[in-house]
């Protein structure tokens, strides 16, 4: 790998990580106003079950979880998994619920991001997403196949 | 000022700031691997 590679596919991981860690961390210890959609109505009304539930907690502390991940390097494709979810509901809300200047970049964005670091560990994903008619291969079984199965 | 509105918010300040020092920490950590040798 180039060392060029090298530092974009790092300040893509910064960059999101980062955002991740102070928007989750913002959301507990308010540095600044929370950003909350006032219109339309189904939008605030979506935000507002979301805090009711608790939900949004919960949202926070894997965005500062992803953040914490892809800030020290430790299990980096699962954070991103986990974060996909997350990342993908922003970006519905913000292209298609909720839809400002600002939100029609930062949307996608978000998107792109999750999906450009997701496709540097490609190799982690690739047998999972490469597997049409899996065998099983079961926890209580060592992940082993089953003799005979179809590979 | 509409594209500053745009593209500037806090959270994506905070993070270019992260980024920015761990990409400068990365530089230095690098340059002295460098010049211990492989």
């Amino acid at each position: 790998m180039s060392r060029f590679e090298k530092y974009c596919i790092l300040a893509v991981r910064y960059f999101f990580g980062g955002h991740a860690l102070v928007s989750g961390a913002n959301h507990y210890l308010t540095i600044v106003p929370d950003v909350m959609p006032r219109d339309p109505e189904i939008a605030v009304r979506f935000m507002h079950v979301l805090m009711d539930t608790h939900l949004y907690d919960f949202v926070k502390v894997v965005e500062i979880l992803t953040g914490i991940s892809l800030l020290t390097g430790y299990c980096m494709p699962l954070a991103l998994l986990l974060e996909m979810p997350n990342t993908v509901v922003i970006c519905y809300l913000s292209l298609f619920i909720a839809p400002t200047a600002r939100s029609l970049y930062t949307g996608p964005r978000e998107v792109i991001l999750n999906l450009f670091l997701l496709s540097t560990y490609w190799g982690y994903f690739k047998p999972m997403l490469c597997s049409w008619r899996p065998a099983l291969r079961p926890l209580w079984r060592q992940g082993l196949p089953e003799r005979g199965a179809q590979q | 000022m509409m594209l500053w509105k745009i593209l500037y918010s806090p959270y994506d300040a905070g993070a270019l700031v992260i980024t920015i020092i761990g990409l400068g920490v990365q530089v230095i950590k690098d340059l002295a691997q460098r010049r211990r040798g492989p």
